[in-house]
């Protein structure tokens, strides 16, 4: 089934994907940084016969087996954490048949179940993973505590352990100077805002995070209603600031639209970095009707397929070059 | 009353909220209100009681005289614990019990969970929370003469606590 960033949901002009995810850990054994390897067998014995009941397939994939180039992949398709594939200690990712769902295991906490969808889908998302934890904490000893619930290895993780977030596409809201102001307004509200690839407003490709801070003392609807109220605010401005840009500066628009088309139409040689650049415009043109030369997903799935450790054809040479040039022809093949 | 967005032009916006209990303000002109999405075209477009105050981070977490001791299950100790947010077990909750719900309280609108929990001990927790609401709301009720409701509430309290005696 397709992946995450081969899909298209709702408000995928703005919003690429949602995801959540919980934070477990098992009663009676220390957390991943204080585990021992013996301990750390333990927990994945014991996550992986609970998966092997389960109504829902999983493809297992041991850490200490992959290569560094296939962990890379994982990171870039969102599917396990920089931290995760770096991990010192026994520890595997279980990504679902279906690509919705990945539970690693001994990450930070024993056990980090993620859903992620193309597009703002706070409540597919949020059902899915509910319906996986539920499953998981009648087959597993959960260490939970009375007064604050689910337990984490990190403090600003305890109570509920969800993290939800959406990545979205701001460019009119960069482009209007507004980003500072929402951006501080929105982490007055207990959430925070990140740029996806680089830091702060500087963002390359338009695209920033948007998460929850708060994981006690709201339940899981809560956080994601009070998240999601938001996320629609951000939306709303960014439509409106997209219009506006278009009826300010409609044929400028349209020329820098048009001329980063024929940039990764015809260059030979792609670096990462310009490559967002270019697939922001062509991402803000298709959803003013500017351009209609690609498609959302064939956007975010290029996004994915072109980054560093997608592109290389070889797993050891690190050749910035050789990827360069490939990522010009995968590009030109796909537009 | 300045703006405290950019101290410069009079406040027109008053929000008030609460977070962790004390009331806070948040007072801006109509330019920063509506440059920082609080309103739109003249009108609310985020709700002012999801405002949760001031941004949290790790770095704020208050520094406790450390006690000398660490964990005697996984040996974390209270330095790393206030400098990290980290604890290393289980026991680490009970064994730092104060200094974890001060660092709570200070990162979180509340020290209570509100959301799900799962499996047998999940579900009696759950239920022993809801029985403690009941108990309150018999309480009240009874205080407020409202004998009806009272047996309601008596009723369903016993039932509950017939399940947890079953299991
Ligand atoms: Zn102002
Ligand atoms: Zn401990």
């Amino acid at each position: 089934m397709a992946k995450w960033f081969e899909d298209a949901g709702k408000n995928s002009d703005i919003v690429l994907s949602t995801r959540i995810r919980f934070a477990r850990n098992l009663k009676g054994i220390p957390y991943p940084k204080k585990m021992t390897a013996e301990d750390a067998k333990r927990v994945i014995a014991l996550v992986e016969a609970a998966l092997e009941e389960m109504n829902y397939t999983f493809t297992k994939y041991d850490m200490q087996k992959l290569s560094p180039n296939e962990k890379e992949r994982l990171v870039e398709e969102r599917y396990i954490s920089p931290d995760f594939a770096s991990s010192k200690i026994p520890s595997c990712a279980y990504i679902s048949d279906d690509n919705n769902v990945s539970i690693m295991v001994n990450e930070e906490d024993h056990i980090r179940i993620q859903c992620i969808y193309a597009g703002l889908e706070d409540k597919k998302t949020y059902d899915l993973i509910s319906k996986i934890d539920t499953y998981l904490s009648e087959k597993l000893d959960y260490a939970i505590h009375e007064k604050y619930g689910h337990l984490t290895s990190c403090l600003t993780n305890v109570g509920t352990g969800m993290r939800i977030s959406f990545m979205m596409h701001l460019p009119a809201i960069v482009m209007f100077k507004a980003s500072e102001g929402i951006f501080s307004a929105i982490s007055k509200l207990g959430l925070t805002v990140r740029g996806m690839y680089g830091e702060g407003t500087k963002s390359a490709g338009h695209l920033f995070q948007i998460s929850n801070q708060v994981t006690l003392g709201k339940d899981e609807n809560e956080i994601i209603n009070d998240i999601t109220h938001v996320v629609e605010g951000v939306i709303a401005k960014e439509k409106e600031l997209r219009q506006e840009l278009l009826n300010q500066k409609g044929l400028v628009l349209e020329d820098k639209i048009m001329r980063s088309f024929g940039l990764l139409k015809n260059a030979r040689i792609m670096q990462s970095k310009e490559m967002m650049n270019l697939l922001s415009d062509l991402r803000l043109g298709l959803s003013l009707g500017i351009t209609q030369n690609i498609s959302l997903k064939d956007i975010t799935r290029l996004m994915i397929m072109a980054s560093r450790a997608h592109i290389s054809s070889s797993e050891t040479s690190d050749a910035p070059f050789e990827r360069d040039v490939e990522r010009a022809k995968l590009i030109r093949n796909t537009l | 009353m300045l703006c405290s967005n950019c101290s410069s032009k009079e406040a027109a916006f008053h929000y008030k909220y609460i977070k962790n209990g004390s009331k806070n303000e948040i007072h801006l002109c109509t330019d920063c209100a509506k440059k920082l999405g609080y309103i739109n075209d003249g009108e609310l477009s985020f709700n002012p009681a999801n405002i949760f105050g001031e941004l949290f981070s790790l770095p704020q977490f208050i520094r406790h005289r450390a006690p000398e001791t660490s964990c005697p299950n996984c040996g974390t100790d209270y330095n790393s614990l206030s400098r990290t947010g980290f604890v290393g077990c289980d026991k680490c909750y009970d064994f730092f019990a104060k200094q974890i719900d001060a660092i709570l309280s200070k990162i979180q609108p509340s020290t209570i969970h509100k959301g799900k929990l799962g499996g047998s001990e999940g579900k009696k927790i759950e239920r022993d929370n809801t029985i403690k609401g009941l108990k309150e709301d018999l309480q009240k009720a009874i205080l407020n003469e409202n004998y009806e409701e009272a047996a309601v509430l008596r009723d369903k309290i016993k039932a509950l606590e017939g399940e947890g005696g079953e299991k």
